[in-house]
Parts: C-alpha cells; structure tokens; sequence
C-alpha cells in the first residue's frame, strides 16, 4: 500500500514538475525585476538618489516594462497579500 | 600616467588664480599639463584671457586647458538617449518619454552627474597623455560629493547587473532561448557603464596618482573650513598633495592698519603650519593688481620647485 502510493506520488511530481518549476521561475523572474525596477528607477517611487541621471539611459529600453511595473504597483492593495500568496505554504 | 589633481576650497580664496598659476609651473618645467575648469563661470577663461571651451586648446606650450559646461554635456547625454528610441516605439511612447526626459534635465542632480561623468572620460581618455590633469574644482561641499560618487556608482552598477543578469536569464530558462543574455540591451549599457568607472577608479583610487590640494587664505573661516574637509578627505583615504595659502601680504607693509593685518596674519599662517604639519605647503603672494595672464608668470614662481 505504502509502495503503490509512493508511485503515485511520484508520477504526480513527475507531472507536476514543469508547471510548478516555470511557475517557481516567473515569480523569480518577477522578483528580481521589482527589485532592479526600484534601484534603477527608485525617482519614479519618489526616492531621489545620485544614481538617478545614470538610470536614464536605460529607461527607453525598459519603457514597457517600466509601465508594466508601474501597473502592477497600482493593483497591488496590499505588499503583504501579495507576498503571502507567492509563498507556498503547505501545511 | 598622469598626476591627478584637484584643487579644492572655500569659494573666493583663489582657487582659479592657483590652480592656474600650478599648471603654468609645471608646465614650464617641461611636463605636459592638462588644465579641466568645472566652474561654470568661466575663471579659467577670464584668468587666461581667452575663451577655452569644451574641446581641448593649447595655452601655451606644454600647457593645454578644457572647461566642462555641465548643461552641453547633458544635452549631449539626452539627444543620444532620444537617438536611441527613435526606431523602438510608436509616436505617442517616444512623446510620453521625451517628456519624462525633460523633466528629468531639470532635476537637481543632472547638473553634478553631467560633469561627473565628462570628468571621468577625460580622466580616461587623456590619463596617458599628459604629465598632470589639473581639475580647478567648484567649492569645496561639491569636490568631496564628486570624489565619493565612483564608489556609489560602481556599487550601484554591479547590483543591477547581477540582477538583469539573473532576470534574463530566468527569461532564458523560460522561453528556451540561450541567447538573450549577451544580447540584452541593458547588460550591454551596464556592462560599459562598469567598464568605465572601473578604469577611472584604476587610474583614480589605485594608481596612487590623485591628490587634493587644499586653497586657503590665512584666515579663520577659511581655515577652519580646511581641517574639516581635510578630516573628510582621510576619513575617505583620499590623499592630500599640498595646502596653497593664497594672497599673503607683501613683507614690507606701513600703517598700523596693514602691520595689524600683517600680524594677525603671521597668527593665522603659525596656525596653518602647526595643523598642517607634514604636508606641503605653498605660499602665495597677494598682488597688487588683479591676477591675468600677466601674472600667472609672477604666481608661479611660488609654486616652482627651487
């Protein structure tokens, strides 16, 4: 009994495995691109640094990301609901 | 490779007379001088009786002068942006962001961060050319935010390439395509953003070659002004060449007004040298008439190594 349920659990991860490693992948990716957003574009949430004039160059070529980030940012209602909800707990 | 240095002080005490007449100095000794101005007002220019620019002019033998205009330099840095943008988007997002460049220009911070990055191109550009690059630098506040800012910077750098690299990356595991890491725009402008200020810091930091030398008078702001930069200065491991006490009354003075200044001077000059004790420390004389191109000669020659 213990053995036939193993397999089955095997061949669930198994399966599973693609979805929830690109799912793990774009919440990195998301992850890691909010981060660079604020250090790089940190006047646009307000913060003014000396890095500021620097940044500029690179702000065509994220244009679309940075108004995808901007979006974002409106929808959120709350950080902690959404961080909750990227960490997997399960019981 | 060039000695780099920055003259440095309270606005008024001579700054631009100094730093001149030192680059005249030496470059009558036979080293090639490079002069770079950052004052907006042009001294250099008045003080040589010539217009200098932002192209390198020859002054006199051995002796070769820039100005950084802070405001081309960054209209240089916009139009290569908006350059950049022109076949990437349609009309309303190349508006959208022509205007966030504009406003951008006006920030406070544009105008150091233009001159900023010119200084580090010419330190790059020119470090193997010339004997001595002598910056005549704005007041002192300024000087010491523009010597920090390499560390900032390239700090600043690095994290954002890391994180762009992995960004990418992660793209890269999601979509299959190997390639789009050495092809991605931003890691490409990162990556010579990096190359840049590391070699500046090469030639800056490690070389050993930079030096601050410190203008004053011999009076008590001045002074007191000068032992606490000085103490930022080592605070930060920048080096200190030299101190300039510029303006010294002539020996002979009459006049009890005169003999009084020429007193409390000698007090001031007591205190220069026992603070000072262990650097360099030159004397410069005030001169009866204004300081032009005629002078630079009479100047120098405190400055000459006997």
């Amino acid at each position: 009994m213990g053995f036939l349920n193993n397999i089955k659990l095997f061949f669930e991860g198994a399966l599973d495995f693609k979805n929830r490693a690109t799912f793990r992948l774009e919440l990195a990716y998301e992850e890691e691109m909010e981060e660079f957003m604020i250090l790089a574009f940190s006047d646009i949430i307000g913060i003014d640094m000396p890095t500021t004039y620097y940044a500029l160059e690179m702000y065509p070529h994220l244009y679309s990301e940075i108004e995808r980030w901007q979006k974002m940012s409106v929808n959120r209602k709350s950080v902690w609901e959404d961080k909750f909800s990227k960490m997997e707990m399960d019981p | 490779m060039s000695r780099i240095l920055f003259f440095g002080g309270k606005g008024g005490v001579g700054k631009t007379s100094c730093s001149g007449a030192f680059a005249y100095a030496r470059a009558s000794e036979g080293n090639k001088v490079l002069l770079v101005s950052t004052d907006p007002a042009h001294s250099v220019s008045d003080l040589f009786e010539r217009k200098i620019g932002g192209d390198i002019v020859e002054l006199k033998p051995n002796l070769y002068a820039t100005e950084i205009n802070p405001e081309e330099e960054s209209e240089k840095y916009f139009s290569k942006i908006r350059a950049s943008i022109r076949q990437v988007y349609s009309v309303v997002i190349i508006e959208e962001i022509n205007k966030q460049l504009d406003a951008a220009k006006l920030s406070p911070g544009t105008s150091e961060s233009a001159l900023f990055d010119r200084m580090v191109e010419i330190i790059n550009e020119t470090s193997e050319e010339y004997d001595f690059i002598v910056f005549d630098t704005a007041p002192t506040g300024h000087t010491l935010r523009l010597l920090t800012l390499p560390e900032l910077l390239s700090s600043w750098v690095d994290v954002l390439l890391s994180k762009r690299r992995k960004t990418v990356r992660y793209k890269e595991m999601i979509s299959g395509d190997r390639s789009l890491v050495e092809n991605d725009e931003i890691v490409k402008i990162l990556t010579r953003r990096k190359r840049n200020l590391t070699r500046a810091r090469e030639i800056l930091i490690d070389s050993g070659k930079l030096g601050f030398v410190f203008v004053l008078n011999a009076e008590k702001l001045a002074i007191d002004e000068t032992i606490k930069a000085t103490r930022t200065l080592r605070d930060h491991n920048i080096p200190i060449a030299a101190y300039v006490v510029n303006r010294l009354l002539p020996e002979e003075v009459s006049g009890e007004f005169w003999m009084n200044k020429k007193k409390d001077e000698a007090k001031y000059l007591a205190l220069i040298e026992s603070e000072f004790k262990g650097s360099k420390i030159y004397k410069i004389p005030l001169l009866s008439t204004d300081i032009k191109e005629a002078q630079i000669d009479v100047l120098a020659r405190s400055f000459m190594n006997k």
